[in-house]
């Protein structure tokens, strides 16, 4: 076993220092999301800024990280949620955590403020500091280039160094998206990281380990799924999908279906627009798009990107779509939180509350804006901050599309009931992934759940969240977790009469799958078939994970979120949805197109164990060997 | 074991040009250094050398060997899963993921396409992990 | 008039990017499909996303669904993502 090596920087005085992770810490949160929910409670007090220099930021790896287990680059960015206020997690496939473990670190705790722009390197276990010059002010490509190819990089560009509330971090062709995270580089004066080495990554049983990665990449590469699907049509795919269900956000997530969608689905970019498909490094999926833009070969848009800039603006301009979402890559800003707070300003257009020059319909005078925001000039400094702040400048709140500040992803949740829970009750914000993803399971997957039930819900948005929680800080990209479902159902189809029935059976397993999260240490297997990094962690690390602790991790991990959250003042009466989520139908006929969040969240509470103020009980805390 | 450059090194910066891992530091004309954090011991800089002045991770002085003779990585497009991890480790931009063979092509592979500049230090084969790569002697 | 859009992989098999027919459900296009194309085409769509007007016919009325002048139904392929 080895413990992680993580060092502290201190940006005023430019130095660094070694900082002890010790066993019993490693042991109980292992690293990425979950370590740093830890580190981040231990290592500041309640209430600073998150663009203050009292801020930390924390960027780790997990223990599969640069192994060569598929679906292994991801890592993560910890930091003060400049959107919410509670905690955030950013997590990014790109090189930066391979390279910065090669170099001989697991994680750095970023402390203080640069006095002006500057560069770090961690090279072969040095971490040295440089002025960042002229680089500071250019795009992320061009910083990104500035460094040798062989380097792992992690750059902001002007959106970070202005402070745009939901600036991303880019790392290569993937972005540390959401909830700040370039903001929070920029507020510290780091313009870029750049790390370098040669070390392997440690790996306890390493010949069965190799013997493990091979059965799993082959049984990832003949999977409908990943093998097919993602590599076919990319996250793109779900447009089409979403659209068939009433799940795909319309007019600023009015409604639920727009007619044009194909003109802007992943079948139209596969047809059109796709040049090949592409991947993070050591994924055998290969979901990432490449498309041509004004000649160039570039990174095409993920599904959010699609519906965003696509039908909840009402856009059918595919062009449009491809080109904002590479200048949002070059800008270096979050293509949800964007797309989102301009459709908002849309609707207060609409509604004669505000006026920013963007109207419904239209995506032409985008690229322009979108460079406005980024440099935050005049009025257009606001829609720097969102829709939350806009909503309490202008009005509107009922239709702010956000939970806790940060705006949600592209599924519907009056069609998708248990995926609005998983956004109301998501500890970084309104987002789909840290919220359990059950649109998967409910609209937009092969294998649906009644959309509109509440009763099993609760049981299992618990489960999914401890799960997905789980994956992504094991160093994991959850398109790997997609596989459960199994193949035989895509081989039957979605209307076929078994799938039809699965779906229906596990509308009513609320109650099996709620006695499951209190049986996890039962659960003392691994399977492929369900959660196969369990067994990759166990085989890197040598520590004893199964399934049941597995998830069980990703409980603690869950819960320390929380209480960062409540420790900044997040509390239940955060775990909500705007108005139009839960009292506006989607259909008007049909008065259970809503996410009825009164009945769900008791339910959800007492199933994780949480007070009826919906934190955490001191019994869970301890069953959970959280000390605070 | 890292390798070591002795005092024989007349600083042509062979060595420095070609390593992987841009482990060589040194000034044109003057003695070369390995840093030792990060030599990977793969030799090439030892094969390179043209007045022997390398020594490898066992103390041996290392032999000169025509390029012609260095080995290449073959790759089992079958067993390929298109990772990239082996065009990450290669400095040289010898290696890169196939292109579609035609529109809507999913099973494309690593690729040795730019063979004249791989140097043969057999990163590639050494961190694929599904073993679909071997360096093998390329026959004139 | 109605139009059937095939994509992927249904439309490997049966060569056409969309066609127009004048069927009155989607258990009559399911037969027309099987009787035209053969077994494999048959089974692949049955296995796809069924969409008429793009909307799922689960949420309509499944195999039953009529169709009207107009209406386009189409076999998506099946997909997940984040």
């Amino acid at each position: 076993m080895r413990t992680p090596v993580y060092a502290i920087i201190d940006l005023n005085k430019r130095t660094s220092a070694r900082f002890e992770i010790d066993e019993s810490m490693y042991r109980k949160y292992i690293g990425g999301k979950i370590l740093g929910a830890r580190l981040l409670y231990d290592l500041t007090p309640a209430g600073v800024d998150p663009l203050g220099p009292d801020a930390v930021v924390i960027i780790n790896t997990s223990p599969a990280n640069g192994t060569g287990a598929p679906c292994s680059s991801r890592f993560n960015m910890t930091f003060k949620n400049v959107l919410t206020g509670g905690i955030a997690s950013s997590n990014c496939g790109g090189q930066f955590g391979v390279l910065m473990k090669r170099a001989g670190y697991d994680g750095i705790i970023l402390r203080g403020q640069s006095e002006t722009p500057c560069v770090i390197s961690i090279v072969d276990k040095q971490i040295t500091f440089s002025d960042a010059g002229e680089l500071w002010g250019k795009d992320t490509e061009e910083t990104q280039n500035a460094f040798p190819k062989i380097y792992g990089k992690l750059v902001i560009g002007p959106a970070g160094e202005n402070l745009v509330r939901y600036a991303a971090a880019v790392s290569g062709e993937r972005v540390a998206g959401r909830c700040g995270a370039g903001a929070v580089l920029g507020a510290k004066k780091i313009k870029a990281i750049v790390a370098y080495g040669t070390q392997r990554p440690y790996v306890a049983k390493p010949e069965k380990f190799a013997k493990y990665v091979k059965k799993w990449v082959s049984f990832l590469r003949n999977h409908p799924m990943t093998g097919e699907a993602l590599p076919n049509y990319g996250s793109a795919g779900l447009v089409s999908k979403a659209n068939a269900t009433n799940a795909l956000p319309t007019h600023n997530f009015k409604y639920g279906h727009f007619k044009d969608a194909q003109a802007v689905s992943g079948e139209t970019l596969a047809d059109k627009y796709l040049v090949r498909n592409s991947s993070c490094i050591s994924c055998p999926i290969r979901c990432e798009r490449r498309v041509q833009v004004d000649g160039k070969e570039v990174k095409g848009p993920e599904y959010e990107t699609c519906g965003f800039f696509g039908p909840n603006i009402d856009c059918i301009s595919m062009e449009n779509m491809l080109r904002l979402n590479y200048q949002c890559d070059l800008l270096g800003m979050d293509t949800i939180s964007l797309a989102s707070s301009i459709a908002f300003a849309m609707e207060l257009k609409e509604n004669g509350l505000a006026d920013f020059g963007v109207s419904f319909g239209n995506s032409d005078n985008l690229i322009e804006i979108v460079e406005k925001i980024a440099a935050r000039e005049d009025i257009y400094g606001e829609l720097a901050n969102g829709s939350k702040w806009l909503s309490e400048k202008y009005g509107g709140k009922e239709y702010a599309m956000h939970s806790k500040g940060l705006e949600m992803a592209s599924y519907e949740p009056r069609r998708s009931v248990g995926m609005g829970l998983g956004y109301a009750t998501s500890n970084r914000g309104g987002c789909h992934l840290n919220g359990g993803y059950l649109a998967l399971l409910e609209s937009v997957g092969v294998l649906s759940m009644d959309a509109l039930s509440t009763s099993a819900k609760p049981a299992f948005t618990a489960f999914f969240q401890n799960a997905l929680e789980a994956i992504s800080a094991s160093g994991f990209c959850l398109f790997s977790a997609q596989s459960f479902v199994p193949a035989i159902l895509f081989k039957l189809g979605p209307h076929h009469k078994v799938t039809r029935a699965v779906g229906k059976i596990a509308t009513h397993m609320g109650g099996g799958v709620r006695a499951l999260l209190w049986m996890l240490p039962i659960l003392h297997f691994n399977s492929l078939y369900l959660f196969p990094h369990a067994e990759v962690l166990r085989l890197v690390t040598g520590l004893p994970f199964y399934t049941g602790s597995f998830v069980h991790l990703g409980d603690r991990g869950y819960n320390m979120e929380r209480l960062y959250n409540f420790r900044e003042g997040l509390t239940g009466k955060d775990d909500s949805l705007p108005d139009r989520l839960t009292k506006m139908p989607q259909d008007p006929n049909n008065p259970r197109t809503i996410v009825n969040l009164d009945k769900m969240l008791p339910v959800f509470y007492r199933i994780r164990g949480w007070n009826t103020d919906g934190s955490p009980s001191k019994r869970t805390l301890r069953k959970l060997g959280i000390r605070v | 074991m890292p390798y070591f450059i002795t005092g024989d090194c007349n600083g042509c910066t062979a060595c420095a040009k070609q390593c992987p891992v841009l482990a060589i530091e040194g000034v044109a004309k003057e003695r070369h250094k390995v840093n030792i954090r990060r030599c990977v011991s793969c030799g090439v800089c030892g094969r390179i050398c043209p007045r022997g002045a390398i020594l490898d991770g066992h103390g041996n002085l290392c032999k000169s060997v025509p390029r012609s003779q260095w080995s290449k990585p073959v790759v089992d497009t079958k067993t390929c899963s298109a990772c990239g991890i082996c065009v990450t480790w290669c400095r040289a931009d010898a290696l890169r993921i196939s292109l579609p063979a035609f529109h809507g092509d999913i099973h494309v592979f690593a690729e040795l396409y730019q063979p004249n500049k791989c140097v043969g230090c057999g990163l590639c084969e050494e961190n694929c992990p599904v073993g679909a790569i071997r360096m093998a002697e390329v026959r004139a | 008039m109605k139009t059937i859009r095939y994509y992927a992989p249904l439309r490997g098999i049966i060569k056409k990017e969309s066609e127009e027919i004048e069927l009155s459900s989607v258990k009559d296009v399911l037969h027309y499909i099987e009787k035209t194309y053969g077994k494999e085409a048959s089974v692949c769509a049955k296995s796809a996303l069924i969409v008429v007007n793009d909307l799922s016919i689960s949420l309509l009325q499944g195999a039953k669904t009529p169709l009207n002048d107009g209406d386009v139904i189409g076999f998506l392929p099946v997909c997940g993502g984040g």
